[in-house]
């Protein structure tokens, strides 16, 4: 820094030298008298920053005495020279100074100041380290010393000393204006010398000291700066690291936005003080405006800096494109996908974000995630129709969708891009894409006149083979036998050794099956499977030769050959849910129990995270208890809940554990003596077989242990356990630790047992967090149950309506009728609920409790419109018709009798209280006691 | 594919570096010279290690040369303390993101009664002890009692920014209302407001929460792979985040991506102080197998054990 003002140091060096005016006042000579006026202007115009004129009278002082000139001469014409810039001057003086007074008084400040001189001069870079190592002897210098020493081995090239001494001083704590600008050029020749890890690790230290708010501009530059050197290099990981220490914009203006205010704050003490000083004509402390006219200089600065930080829109968009771009490169795509979308969905209009979505989308591409990856293409088509990327995109979004099956989007999507460019550079492939979406869509005319178009139009294209191979495909699949015929023949002569010769032989055999030409089939199809291009075909050829064999009535062969389908279906999810189906029934029937215990295992073991695994765990788990493997069961049941057991969307669990909890169940007996099941041993077998190291356990583990033992207790009649494992997992879990299934079953739990505010969230859960579940529509109709109970039925008929309208379950349709029946009677809309209710008395699926309760309400609603003999037929309804439910029979006998009162029938109406009373299963309700008193009376 | 990636069209513009370099030059005056420092408002500049609590506030026992200088002065007179912080909160947080919220309570009781007394200066560390019991409180479940922390009261013995902070991170931990959207929408505008570090990870924390409230998995993925991608200083919400992906992707069907990266984040961090927190997430996320040992009696699941 150079030291254009007069510092403290400097003034104090002028008091000194003032006070050595009695040295030269002592000599009485004309000489002399000149002397010390020349001494007074030098001080007077050194004060005054007249340096100049300093200059001139120090200078004819030395000139005509240079042996008597007193050190403060020296001293302050040496800086006079230095604050007119005039180094090699300054230079000379300060060394003269030293000469003469080595032991003076300043020398130690000459010799920091000659140092700091001498670094400006050409090829004085190591006398200067002299100098200023000897300034650093006295401790109020050496921190100043030690970072022009560093700024002395940069200029030298040694940085490695340079650093050294920087970090020295960083240890000391301390954070000046030299330390950060030695440092920053520290920084700068490691980054320019590619020594990145040493730039870094200064870096570091920059961000930790005090004074990192005036730099962290630069330093976020300079960690970009290494970043994108890393990633140059392709060195990834370390271009991640340096990116992710960049601060974000939002931090760099909120820390810049604090700096100022505490410098406005300061500078407004200052001016108060030079204010008050200049009123009351007082003499102001040393510095005082110098340090508000820094200030002023320091705001100007920062508010400069401030603006541009703010009006760089770009600048975390910029950090967040160059951070997914590593992860991409490490092949880690989530991040990557997160990090693209940061900047797509943050800031769409910077020039990065299209790039940026691309990342995204290829990288859920290659997560092999289609269903994401399509959505983002659709994004990007919306948002960049004219980015470069779009043709890629249109592409992969139509290959996506073709993959995920929906092909009337892809024709929906294709027909119209293709009309907007014509001349697309992949207008071949996106043809070739419709077509096949109309091939796949079963649209085989249009797909037929499609690929008509593409053997004219690329007749010499290299898919023009499969072009004629889907043409004939489309006669095949249109049943046109005769058409298909002539079309393989076509190929066959066409392509002798063609890619799809074994599948167009394959399909012939399709034709002979349809034309019952079995044995033709049989033999065929053998001869085709020791063909190596059919390999791949296995399963398909299999499953043919089982249905023909099936269809020739050899249901032994035909089992066989759809175990073996399954086994050789090479993924062919046709082939394995068909042809398993088959084997199944086959070997069943034929109690060929071995080879279906042999197949289902096979298929559990060559098809993990199958579909279909659940319904082959169960299958083979009763297999193995017939084969008296209960034990083996039990394990392979505990493996595959055990598997899942803290993903709480894994709906598999609990019906898994349900299952394991049914094979711990005794067997009947009714044999006497046989001493009563031990429930708390087989329950200890059972979290026994499920159990985990301890500090694996979840809250989702325990409650799912507890639902294995509600549902054993459960099985073995025990309701007391039953309700004390379901409360404890209502009480020991929240809502988030607990999958659909145990929402809707503990929810329900505790809405039966009159817990209403603890089934609340667990319902507002389910709602919320499973809305796809099949078990979701318990969440409304619980919370409409909930509501009923609140008598909030305007909510109550909400919550029912959307379980019957929108909820993707509908195992409750039955209970969300009910309710909403109910909660239309709270609306006095009796009309309206009289159909509902007469809809559940209506359909012929729907028993149990709701349709006693709809008959009873009938009943009621007939009554409030003053039809009391329907009623009385409905209430005869409920007592004869559903005894099972004395909450509604009991009423309805009781209101059976009163109407039959009511219309003057008082014998028939005795009769149906006594009725009422000879049955045993009403003798302790409330209703009895009514009864019994209308008989008395 | 790889090749569509070409650097970001965007430069960081070279003139605010000058402005940068040239407001370096000039400013001497708003540093600290010691990493642990009072700076009051007239601009001194205090070694904390000369200060102790009084009475009154702070008292400061300066040495110049043979004298000893007493400076008395309150919180409020502070306008920044760089301080060291507490092992104890250090300790919390490590707490929390293994999943262990009670026992980082218990660490914050132990530190709050020495932290009350700098309340009212700035970024304090009693502030920070007070959101992290906040957030502890939430991680438990129990929101209500989290978001009482910030009572009026409280509030109004901090500096008004970091009152605005409190109040902010109590909309964090505040249960959504019935309708979760409005939460999301909350979170949002304090994603765009916050610019402290650690607050701001953490509503993004919180985003993801409220995600996966909502049934949107995917989405609360991406909001809490944010924390770890875009806030990795922040470590232990990074590792909060990482954990939570995990899990979350486990709940989409991508538990070997879950796996993965837990796995990155070890090879990454080598060593890290929740290397054992990571370690038995990644054990859980992976397929079970029942334990061939019998477990001992005390350790069985019992059906009201947390």
């Amino acid at each position: 820094m150079l030291r254009r003002y007069c510092s403290t140091e400097t003034h104090r060096s002028l008091l000194v030298a003032v006070a050595l005016l009695p040295v030269l006042a002592g000599v009485v000579s004309a000489q002399a008298v000149d002397l010390n006026r020349a001494l007074s202007e030098g001080g007077a115009a050194y004060a005054s920053k007249d340096f100049a004129k300093a200059i001139s009278s120090y200078s004819s002082i030395i000139q005509s005495n240079p042996d008597q000139a007193p050190q403060g001469v020296y001293y302050q014409l040496a800086f006079s020279y230095y604050n007119q810039l005039q180094y090699q001057d300054a230079a000379n003086t300060f060394l003269a100074y030293l000469k003469k007074y080595p032991a003076g008084e300043n020398a130690a400040e000459v010799q920091l100041y000659l140092g700091r001189v001498q670094l400006q001069l050409e090829g004085k870079v190591d006398e200067a380290l002299v100098h200023l190592a000897e300034a650093a002897k006295k401790p109020e210098f050496v921190e100043e010393a030690r970072f022009l020493a560093a700024d002395a081995y940069i200029k030298k090239g040694d940085t490695e000393k340079a650093a050294a001494t920087l970090q020295n001083a960083m240890n000391g704590n301390a954070s000046g204006t030299s330390l950060m600008r030695a440092s920053l050029q520290l920084i700068d020749l490691y980054i320019s010398s590619n020594d990145l890890d040493k730039a870094v690790a200064m870096l570091d230290r920059l961000e930790n000291s005090a004074g990192y708010p005036d730099v962290i501009v630069t330093v976020n530059h300079r960690f970009v700066q290494i970043g994108d050197k890393r990633l140059e290099a392709k060195e990834y990981s370390a271009a991640l690291a340096a990116y992710s220490s960049v601060r974000p914009r939002a931090q760099v203006v909120a820390i810049q936005t604090k700096r100022l205010a505490a410098m406005r704050s300061m500078k407004e003490d200052f001016d108060k003080r030079i204010a008050t000083a200049t009123k009351n004509k007082q003499v102001l402390p040393r510095g005082t405006e110098d340090k508000a006219a820094m200030l002023t200089a320091m705001i100007e600065s920062t508010n400069k800096v401030l603006g541009e930080v703010r009006g760089l829109t770009e600048y975390d968009a910029t950090l967040q494109y160059r951070i997914g771009r590593c992860y991409f490169n490490m092949d880690r795509f989530w991040p990557a996908s997160v990090a693209f979308e940061a900047v797509a969905n943050g800031n769409p209009e910077s020039s990065d974000a299209p790039t940026a979505l691309f990342g995204a989308i290829i990288s859920q591409w290659k997560l092999g995630r289609p269903a994401a990856a399509g959505a983002l293409c659709l994004n990007y088509l919306k948002l960049y129709p004219k980015e470069k990327h779009v043709d890629q995109v249109s592409e992969l979004n139509a290959t996506l969708l073709l993959q995920d099956g929906k092909t009337d989007e892809v024709v929906a999507f294709l027909d119209p891009f293709l009309k907007e460019h014509p001349d697309s550079p992949v207008r071949g492939k996106l043809l070739i894409l419709l077509a096949n979406a109309r091939f796949q869509g079963g649209k085989f005319d249009d797909a037929a006149k499609d690929y008509d178009m593409l053997r004219k139009e690329f007749a010499s294209a290299p898919e023009f083979e499969e072009f004629t191979y889907r043409r004939a495909l489309c006669d095949f699949l249109r049943n046109d036998y005769k058409a298909t015929i002539k079309g393989f023949d076509g190929y066959d002569k066409d392509f002798p050794g063609g890619a799809f010769k074994a599948d167009i032989r394959y399909r012939r055999g399709i034709i002979q099956l349809a034309l019952k030409e079995y044995d033709k089939l049989i033999s065929s199809m053998g001869t085709l499977l020791k063909d190596p291009n059919a390999q791949g075909y296995g399963g398909q050829i299999h499953t043919l030769l089982g249905d023909a064999w099936s269809a020739k009535g050899d249901i032994g062969t035909a089992a066989t050959e759809y175990a073996t389908a399954v086994r050789t279906a090479n993924g062919d999810e046709n082939v394995i849910q068909y042809s398993l189906e088959q084997a199944t029934t086959l070997l069943r029937g034929s109690r060929r129990w071995d080879e279906l215990q042999a197949l289902w295992k096979d298929f559990l073991t060559q098809y993990p995270n199958h579909p279909m695994e659940l319904r082959g765990v169960s299958e083979l788990s009763k297999l193995l208890v017939r084969a008296d493997k209960k034990n083996e069961a039990r394990d392979m049941l505990a493996k595959y809940a055990l598997r899942d057991i803290h993903n709480i969307r894994s709906e598999y669990v609990e019906m898994l554990l349900s299952q394991l909890a049914g094979l711990y169940v005794p067997p009947r007996t009714f044999k006497k003596d046989v001493p009563k099941p031990d429930i708390d041993q087989l329950l200890a077998e059972l979290t026994k077989e499920l159990d985990i190291p301890e500090a694996e356990r979840t809250l989702t583990y325990l409650a799912r242990i507890n639902f294995a033992k509600a549902e054993l207790a459960r099985m073995m009649n025990d309701p007391v356990r039953n309700t004390r494992f379901l409360n404890a997992i209502a009480s020991s879990s929240k809502p988030e630790d607990l999958g659909p299934i145990l929402l809707s079953q503990v929810g329900q739990f505790l809405l039966d047992d009159k817990q209403l505010d603890k089934a609340a969230p667990l319902f507002t859960r389910l709602r919320d967090g499973f809305p796809d579940s099949s078990y979701s529509d318990a969440a409304p109709v619980g919370l409409g149950k909930i509501a009923l109970n609140k008598k909030d039925y305007e909510g109550a008929l909400k919550e029912f309506d959307f379980a019957l309208n929108r909820a993707a379950g509908s195992s409750m349709l039955k209970e969300a009728t009910y309710g909403k029946a109910f909660a239309l009677l709270g609306l006095r809309k009796n009309d309206d609920a009289k159909k509902v209710f007469e809809e559940i008395v209506g359909n012929k699926e729907w028993t149990g409790l709701e349709k006693a309760g709809s008959v009873y309400q009938l009943g009621e609603l007939a009554v409030i419109a003053g039809d009391k003999g329907a009623a009385n037929v409905y209430f005869q309804k409920v007592y004869l018709s559903y005894k099972k439910f004395p909450e509604f029979a009991a009423k309805a006998y009781i209101r059976s009798a009163e109407m039959l009162e009511d219309s003057g029938q008082h014998d028939a109406a005795i009769k149906t209280y006594r009725e009422f009373l000879a049955d045993p299963r009403y003798a302790e309700t409330p209703e009895a006691k009514i009864a019994a008193k209308k008989v008395e009376e | 594919m790889k090749n569509f990636m070409r650097p970001s069209s965007v430069t960081f513009s070279s003139t605010s570096l000058a402005c940068a370099v040239a407001c370096l030059c000039s400013s001497t005056l708003l540093r600290a010279q010691s990493q642990e420092v009072f700076v009051l408002q007239n601009g001194r500049v205090i070694p904390a290690e000369s200060v102790k609590v009084s009475p009154a506030g702070f008292t400061a026992t300066l040495t110049k040369g043979t004298v000893l200088d007493t400076v008395n002065f309150t919180a409020k007179e502070v306008v920044r303390a760089t301080l060291r912080e507490p092992r104890e909160i250090a300790e919390a947080r490590l707490l929390i993101a293994s999943d262990k919220p009670d026992k980082a309570l218990e660490a914050l009781a132990k530190a709050e009664p020495s932290l009350l007394a700098y309340q009212s200066i700035p970024d304090s560390w009693w502030l920070r002890s007070a959101i992290l019991r906040m957030d502890a409180l939430a991680v438990q479940g129990k929101n209500k009692e989290a978001s009482a922390i910030a009572s009026s009261e409280a509030l109004s013995k901090l500096t008004p920014e970091d009152a605005t902070l409190l109040k902010d991170f109590q909309q964090v931990v505040t249960p959504p209302s019935k309708d979760p959207g409005e939460k999301i929408e909350v979170l949002r505008l304090l994603t765009e407001r916050t610019t402290d570090p650690w607050v701001n990870a953490r509503i993004w924390l919180e985003m993801g929460n409220t995600l996966a409230t909502q049934g949107k998995i995917e989405d609360a993925v991406k909001a809490w792979l944010r924390v770890a991608i875009f806030s990795p200083a922040e470590r232990d919400l990074a590792v909060r985040g990482t954990i939570l992906a995990a899990r979350g992707l486990q709940q989409i069907k991508c538990p070997a991506d879950g796996l993965k990266i837990l796995e990155d984040y070890l090879s990454d961090h080598l060593g890290t102080p929740f290397k054992e927190t990571i370690q038995i997430e990644a054990a859980k996320l992976k397929p079970k197998t029942k334990k061939t040992t019998p477990p001992e009696d005390s350790k069985q699941p019992a059906e009201t054990k947390k």
